[in-house]
């Protein structure tokens, strides 16, 4: 089992999944998470939470008037 | 060495048409995914027009003093936040910092598991998620107060790293980790929220259902 216990988990879960969480604990975060099932469902939902935040948020395409606007102003510049 | 190193004693040294087509090839790279930052940060389609033409305007005017090979979209985010706290200053807005009371990290994931009907009804959380994903996402991030929202922003949509971040707002990692937490932690808040909003189909909410019939 490794030296981490839930409450340290899921203190540091987001710093972890966010890929920030400092190397020294790095492998005992990823292991408890491996074999504890309910820090398992906490990072899944988180996951699954953020992938479903920038599906419905990401993805704006800039007008073709801003577009055009920028091309102009750019070309006008010194 | 070459003979494009710009000495600074130098500033005015005439535009290459190189140096036109590598701008505008940072424009055609970057301009989408700014507009869409652009647009959840300002909340508003007009503004957001004028903040990425402020922004470039700006990005122009110290393209020079930027290196090629150093992480253009970071350095165009930082003129983009720049640019757009500066102009938030400016305006009369009243300041939004109204922070509610904070909830723990796990707020969505408690009340998916503290629901009755979602237990009843087979998988908490992915019922629950089902039901944000029948909600207004965009609306609930707008809703997200700053400097919190910015922070989230960044982290979640733009996937900045926090030291990255830490560049773009110019503070210190310790505060872009406090920043973004109590953004998720808001956002959660507001998707719960949403989420109830969108997702009654079956009258458990007697009140919802039940407006002025004739």
């Amino acid at each position: 089992m490794s030296g981490v216990d839930c409450n340290e988990v899921l203190q540091r879960l987001w710093t972890y999944l966010d890929g920030e969480a400092d190397e020294t604990i790095c492998h005992d975060l990823e292991v408890h998470v491996q074999e504890c099932l309910h820090c398992r469902q906490h990072a899944d939902f988180e996951v699954k939470l953020r992938k479903l935040v920038q599906s419905k948020c990401r993805g704006e395409r800039a007008p073709q008037q801003l577009r055009a606007d920028l091309a102009r102003l750019l070309s006008s510049l010194p | 060495m070459g003979a494009c190193t710009v000495s600074p004693e130098h500033p005015h040294v005439a535009v290459t048409s190189e140096d036109r087509a590598r701008f505008e090839a940072l424009v055609n790279e970057h301009l989408d995914s700014l507009y869409g930052s652009a647009l959840r940060l300002t909340r508003n389609r007009t503004a957001a027009e004028d903040l990425i033409q402020d922004t470039f305007l700006k990005a122009w005017r110290s393209f020079r003093t930027f290196q090629t090979g150093t992480n253009a979209r970071a350095w165009l985010y930082k003129i983009l936040m720049n640019a757009y706290i500066d102009s938030y200053r400016k305006s009369s807005r009243a300041p939004e910092l109204v922070d509610h009371e904070d909830v723990g990290d796990f707020y969505l994931y408690a009340k998916a598991q503290e629901s009755d009907e979602y237990r009843k009804a087979g998988d908490p959380e992915e019922i629950l998620l089902s039901k944000i994903m029948d909600a207004d996402v965009k609306s609930a991030l707008e809703q997200v107060p700053e400097p919190f929202r910015a922070a989230v922003i960044l982290a979640d949509l733009e996937e900045f790293s926090y030291r990255e971040i830490a560049g773009i707002l110019d503070i210190p990692i310790g505060t872009v980790m406090s920043r973004l937490y109590r953004g998720r932690r808001h956002l959660q808040r507001l998707l719960w929220d949403y989420a109830k909003r969108a997702g009654y189909v079956n009258g458990e909410q007697s009140n919802a259902s039940s407006s002025t019939s004739p």
